[in-house]
């Protein structure tokens, strides 16, 4: 028994027994709460399994951002959930027979299709042989030793046609085109893909040394994924799933524009606010807090395709820190800083900057979000290029709308109490 | 030393469970709130633990999340029932 | 023995997801409802994220020169776990976050709107004023 599945078993306990509070407890209040610690031990689960993307962003958004959604909306309602009609009376709890019944179908259903899954962590599991193992051996991003880029990692053969970029001047001279280094790379894509296809149908997984020099299964060419980073996610993210995440950003844009205008009255008068000046210590810490929040948030969207961390993850942290101050000198404070215009002009700024990136590739003569083009002398360096582009303005997207959602929902009207 | 690190994760694990069983309970909000921020603290020490299992200095990054997160629910949580309001 | 745990993961997220299942059908609360739907979703992270682990493996993130482990393709057909479901995941969790953010702005326009966010209230609710309704009808056209 490894030490993944050993950790990890005594945690999903813990995850259980909290999901079971949550879901009992007639407190709302403590729901919300148990539900941040849910959210924190799911994301030591993530940890556990080495997903470290997904720890950072389930531990920024749902251990952080959700709970405080959650308590601004309990100002608005409820503290407690009323008890069902019949238990006024009988001081008992009613359970819902039909409801677990139907729970525990699906449930048995679901459980019977498990049986025929593999076993955790099985290397010949299916879905580590299709696609992955080739985009494992991608060398795009490594047409040379770059001061402060990670190394070529041993066991990854750096291809021979993307070496560094010809000499300046060869490049105004002559037959300067089909020297770009790009248009080697594309010849060679399209060599690949004429030459080796049939080859490449037999050989499913594609993996081992040859991926780097045909294209694996379904005669895709090895650069296919358009620039290869050190964080294999940020890669799959904006490059091999760009749409995806294009159109992923659009609907937490979209999410952001339903909270206006769900929320957001037409006129401004002043609701009255809370602040925390009072508290000397929390003013002091927050004042000397928030910079290294911010600055952690910038590192952490600039540092994506390298470590752990992304625009979804950076700018929730981004936002963690508006909500901060916001909590402590109250929100009239934050309006000031960052006005309603300026969000809600961001808030689409960031999702055209992705857009934008996908346009400008198009017009450099490649495909939609295709980095390789941004950089035409080094087509390898044009992926990291792209991505970070593209990060910031996912960042851009999140932050603005996690601090949109929070100033719908914290705003409180003065009729209620 | 590997065993050592797991170890001590695995006594770490423990101490969730026990924090964990008094953020069930209650019986008072202020004990979850205790339960929520002892959490938190000992989360940012297990991930630390856990890069330390697994080899990787990226887990670090996380754990300074962690240690950020809890600060500011714990705050939103403390000004919920102070002010009873958020902004 | 080892069969059974290895399946572990996937019967622990049947589970949550079934608690979260429940919550959503059998809760009145709404605020209730939007919680235990965003404990269903993480279910299904869950599942994902357990689908990707490699015997061995680390984080898809590509190490330094040294501390790097040489693929094997026959048993392990790269160091790393597999990043796709993480990516699928990590875009997952921040629409959950935007939906959880609308449907708490729905409620709280429910409150607006009827005085309370119990589902069998609200029901009640909406009954009387489909009879008042009626009767006004009536009263015209009588």
């Amino acid at each position: 028994m490894n030490e993944v599945l050993l950790i990890d078993s005594f945690l999903l306990l813990l995850v259980t027994i909290t999901a079971v509070a949550v879901v009992q407890t007639r407190s709302l209040y403590a729901a919300a709460m148990l539900s941040g610690i849910y959210s924190l031990l799911m994301a030591l689960v993530w940890v556990n399994m080495h997903s470290m993307d997904v720890a950072f962003t389930e531990a920024a958004v749902g251990g952080g951002i959700s709970t405080i959604l959650l308590l601004g909306t309990l100002v608005h309602t409820a503290r407690d959930e009323k008890p069902p009609k019949g238990e006024r009376k009988r001081r008992r709890r009613r359970v819902r027979w039909g409801a677990l019944v139907v729970t525990f179908a699906t449930g048995a259903a679901l459980v019977y299709g498990t049986l025929d899954m593999p076993r955790f962590g099985d290397p010949s599991a299916p879905i580590h042989h299709h696609r992955v193992p080739e985009m494992m051996n991608q060398t795009v991003a490594f047409t040379g030793h770059v001061p402060g880029k990670q190394p070529v990692p041993p066991g990854w053969t750096a291809r021979a046609d993307l070496q560094l970029p010809p000499d300046l001047q060869a490049r105004f001279t002559g037959n300067r085109i089909s020297q770009l280094p790009i248009e080697l790379a594309y010849a060679k894509k399209k060599e690949l893909e004429e030459g080796h296809a049939p080859a490449a149908a037999h050989d499913e997984g594609g993996h081992g040394e040859d991926a780097g020099e045909h294209g694996g299964a379904h005669a895709h060419p090895a650069d296919d994924f358009n620039g290869h980073v050190p964080n294999t996610v940020t890669s799959l993210l904006a490059a091999y799933r760009g749409y995806d995440t294009m159109f992923e950003t659009a609907v937490i844009f979209t999410a952001g524009m339903s909270l206006i205008l769900l929320l957001r009255r037409r006129r401004e008068d002043d609701q009255g606010h809370a602040t925390l000046e009072d508290q000397v210590i929390l003013r002091v810490m927050c004042k000397l807090f928030i910079p290294f929040i911010l600055i952690f948030g910038l590192y952490v969207i600039s540092h994506g395709e390298i470590g752990p961390g992304g625009g979804f993850q950076g700018g929730v942290i981004l936002a963690t820190a508006f909500i901060l101050y916001a909590l402590i000198f109250g929100r009239p404070a934050l309006q000031k800083i960052t006005p309603q215009w300026l969000t809600d002009a961001l808030m689409a700024v960031g999702v055209l900057i992705y857009a934008g990136v996908g346009v400008t590739t198009m017009l450099l003569g490649g495909k939609f979000l295709d980095y390789a083009r941004l950089n035409p002398l080094s087509p390898g360096d044009g992926g990291p290029l792209g991505m970070t582009l593209v990060e910031w303005g996912v960042g851009i997207t999140v932050c603005t709308t996690m601090i949109t959602i929070f100033n719908q929902l914290a705003e409180r009207e003065s009729g209620s109490d | 030393m590997h065993t050592v690190y797991l170890l001590i994760t695995l006594a770490l694990l423990v101490g969730l469970l026990l924090i964990l069983i008094r953020a069930v309970q209650g019986p008072t909000v202020y004990d979850r709130i205790l339960a929520v921020n002892a959490m938190g603290t000992k989360t940012v020490i297990l991930v630390t633990m856990l890069g330390y299992v697994s080899g990787r200095w990226e887990f670090i990054d996380m754990a300074i999340v962690y240690a950020l997160i809890s600060f500011i629910t714990t705050i939103a949580i403390l000004k919920y029932i102070e002010k009873g309001r958020l902004d | 023995m080892h069969d059974l745990l290895g399946i572990y993961n996937y019967w622990i997220y049947v589970a949550l997801m079934m608690i979260g299942f429940y919550g959503v059908i059998a809760k009145g609360n709404l605020i209730k409802q939007a919680i235990s739907l965003s404990l269903f979703q993480t279910a299904i992270f869950l599942f994902y994220i357990s689908m990707a682990v490699v015997d061995g493996g680390t984080a898809p993130i590509w190490m330094a020169e040294g501390a790097h482990k040489v693929p094997d393709p026959l048993t392990n057909p790269s160091p790393y776990d597999n990043p796709l479901p993480h990516v699928l995941m990590l875009t997952a969790i921040v629409v959950g976050v935007s939906i959880l953010a609308v449907a708490l702005a729905i409620i709280i326009n429910i409150k607006r709107a009827y005085g309370t966010i119990e589902y069998e209230e609200i029901l009640e609710i909406e009954r009387q004023m489909a009879a008042e309704e009626l009767a006004e009808e009536a009263h015209v056209h009588g």
